[in-house]
């Protein structure tokens, strides 16, 4: 395999994309594009201290993760949701970055993915 | 589309019995279309009047009954139905001389998946024939989360898109959907707001919401469903979850209303 299938798991992000791959990578590039989108303006609002809309970004990240089969990053994306709606700012301030840096090996394993069936 | 509306007749012409046949027949949604197998010219009179498809099921045996070929090539080109044929490469050849190209409306070569087959001539038939769908409004902020609803379920419904609270007002107010799946949490307007908007206009009031959420705790499902939405689907479900929530969504319902009129009338 040509990308990381621990932060990639094509069956079950194909299991959702009813095994249509043509569909899967229009989904996964759709994906990319809303999630740097998503994470950019997350970085406006940590920088702002606004939780509130912090917390809806992060859990349509989680969401999105979920439904391409980035289980791992859905995860990061949860916990920080948990905590942005607990208004833990200090937790979303030690954390975002790290998720930012998730993001991007799972961006990678999609490229992989997408290289490996063009 | 509920039992007290008519069904679509699909008539297949073939001459075995086996799996695959049954499969094919299968793997038509029984809430709208009727179909019915033939297999002789003695059972012709299992073609409905009102029939809007015939599907070829090519093997050798059908291909020697030329009668009943040419019988359906007949009816098909004087009643302009459209005509579907599977069968292999060489099967299909050898019928080109009685189906001329124009007529055929899809050519499915073996091998092939018969869900796809079906899917395709599902597709052909509301695009061509005029059956009429339901219309979704899928609302989300999420592009991946729309698409995905959409590919799941846009086969069978009609499904109009909205990325937000507000792009889902203004979409009723230019067509009114059967059913609305409303995210529960989007950014400006979240889902209970554009609940509250549907809710307060009387025209969309009776307007059926089922909430789309990706909470699964009690106390969050407890909270989406004070808001007496007519359902709640959870973002982990898997497509064919959805896919038949809504179908039963929609049976319930037509079940609903037959029985009111007919305490009506």
């Amino acid at each position: 395999m040509a990308y990381n299938t621990d932060e990639l798991n094509v069956q079950e992000g194909l299991e959702y994309s009813m095994d249509n791959v043509d569909f899967y990578k229009e989904i996964l590039e759709t994906y990319m594009e809303e999630t740097t989108d998503q994470i950019k303006q997350m970085d406006e609002y940590l920088a702002a201290g606004n939780m509130p809309e912090y917390a809806t970004l992060v859990h349509a990240v989680k969401s999105g993760s979920r439904l391409i089969g980035a289980a791992a990053l859905g995860e990061d994306a949860f916990a920080l949701e948990q905590k942005s709606k607990a208004d833990d700012i200090d937790f979303v301030r030690a954390n975002h970055d790290n998720l930012k840096a998730h993001v991007d090996v799972v961006f990678e394993a999609i490229r992989g993915y997408i290289a490996e069936i063009s | 589309m509920s039992d007290y509306e008519e069904k679509h007749n699909v008539v297949i012409a073939c001459k075995s019995k086996g799996y695959l046949i049954s499969n094919l027949i299968d793997q038509f949604d029984k809430d709208i279309f009727q179909v019915n197998q033939i297999s002789s010219m003695a059972m012709i009179n299992k073609i409905s009047e009102s029939t809007q498809a015939y599907v070829l099921y090519l093997e050798e045996e059908l291909l020697e009954d030329s009668q009943l070929l040419i019988y359906i090539r007949d009816k098909a080109t004087e009643e302009g139905i459209p005509l579907f044929v599977v069968g292999d490469p060489m099967e299909i050849e050898s019928i080109r001389n009685t189906f001329s190209s124009d007529l055929v409306a899809r050519e499915f070569k073996r091998p092939v998946n018969i869900k796809d087959v079906v899917n395709e001539i599902h597709k052909y038939l509301l695009e061509h024939v005029g059956i009429e769908r339901k219309i979704i409004l899928a609302v989300d902020d999420s592009g991946v989360m729309l698409n995905s609803i959409k590919n799941w379920l846009g086969d069978k419904y009609q499904v109009l898109l909205a990325d937000s609270g507000m792009m889902a007002v203004k979409s009723i107010t230019i067509t009114r959907p059967d059913l609305i799946i409303l995210d529960y949490e989007m950014p400006v307007v979240d889902g209970r707001q554009v609940l509250a908007m549907i809710r307060s206009e009387r025209d969309f009031a009776d307007i059926p919401v089922i909430f789309l959420t990706g909470r699964q705790d009690k106390e969050s499902i407890m909270d989406v469903l004070d808001l007496k939405p007519d359902g709640y689907l959870l973002k982990t479900m898997k497509p064919y979850a959805v896919r038949q929530y809504i179908d039963e969504f929609f049976n319930k319902r037509d079940a609903q209303l037959k029985s009111n009129l007919l305490r009506k009338s």
